[in-house]
């Protein structure tokens, strides 16, 4: 009986630990970038990312629809999907890596914890190496996590037509901001 | 005979001007006016998109999509924007549905379990199948 006891205590204690840790989710996940230039500055949003983020491993993927960029202007969001990110042939880009020392990332303490984020970003069906610095801000036990970092068209075969080459720098400011909830499965 | 030439030079400088103007500051899609490429289920777009997602987003990528609906969820991201998602057969994933501003207002008349029509572009699936620009039908 006694035997029994441990056991369920042990147990219940693994289920517990089983919980703190877990894996997160967001559909709602923001994205936007700037590009800054003389002529003009040119910014678009995606509120529609879908991430996962496993606590246990540090797992980080997310997922976006080229198409739900919005655009001020309704010309550059044609162009952006027609000529430069092709989104007919290439609908979504993708990001597939992990949060760095996630281990000391305390949970159970609300704070702002840096980070480091690791991984490979595929758009247009090229995948280069990415490695930036990140915040998963944390509040009752959820993440939000918070990046920056800036990519080159040209390394991802985004072709800028001379015409307007002067319109669009040639390494653009991508902001991520993801909020997460429990993924209860 | 040289005057009716610079005449037509500058008709038409102007008009290339105009148009460049027109193109440069073009409206966005109006979803509310356009006529919807297909009009479907929610259940049904989203199986499409479960059977093969490369042959419906063919077919309904960049297309303005009517769409009815069980009114599962309306959330609020940070910078205001609203959108809706539309229960599927997926316990998890359904129709999320991206409103312009001001259309959230039409929510006031609906409660979650409410049969709604709405229209938005088709931007592809992740978790869910994503429609942008929505817009609210009336009834």
């Amino acid at each position: 009986m006694k035997k029994l006891l441990i056991l369920v205590v042990l147990l219940a204690g693994v289920i517990v630990q089983a919980q703190a840790q877990g894996k997160f989710y967001t559909r709602d996940g923001h994205i936007s970038f700037f590009s800054s230039t003389d002529v003009e500055d040119i910014d678009a949003h995606n509120n529609k990312v879908a991430s996962v983020l496993d606590v246990a491993t540090g797992q980080l993927e997310f997922a976006v629809l080229m198409k739900a960029f919005e655009f001020k202007k309704a010309l550059m969001q044609e162009h952006f999907n027609e000529n430069y990110v092709e989104s007919d042939k290439f609908p979504k880009a993708q990001f597939k890596g992990k949060v760095l020392s996630i281990g000391s990332v305390d949970f159970k303490k609300d704070g702002e914890y840096p980070v480091q984020v690791e991984g490979e970003l595929t758009i247009k069906d090229v995948t280069k190496p990415i490695r930036t610095d990140a915040r998963l801000i944390i509040k009752n036990g959820v993440p939000q996590g918070v990046t920056a970092f800036t990519i080159k068209p040209a390394d991802y075969n985004i072709q800028i037509p001379s015409v307007v080459r002067k319109n669009i720098a040639e390494e653009i400011q991508v902001k991520v901001e993801m909020p997460y909830q429990a993924l209860n499965k | 005979m040289k005057k009716s030439l610079v005449f037509l030079v500058v008709v038409i400088a102007l008009a290339g001007g105009a148009f460049a103007y027109l193109q440069y500051n073009k409206p966005h899609r109006d979803t509310a006016d356009e006529q919807a490429a297909y009009i479907l289920s929610a259940p049904t777009l989203f199986a499409e998109y479960e059977l093969e997602e490369a042959a419906a987003n063919t077919k309904y990528l960049d297309k303005l999509l009517l769409v009815k609906g069980e009114l599962a969820s309306v959330t609020t991201a940070a910078d205001g924007t609203t959108s809706l998602m539309l229960t599927t057969e997926d316990p998890i994933s359904g129709i999320s549905v991206q409103l312009l501003p001001g259309e959230e207002e039409k929510l006031a008349a609906y409660e979650v379990g409410d049969e709604i029509g709405i229209k938005g572009i088709c931007t592809g699936k992740l978790m869910d199948v994503v429609l942008v620009r929505g817009v609210i039908i009336e009834e």
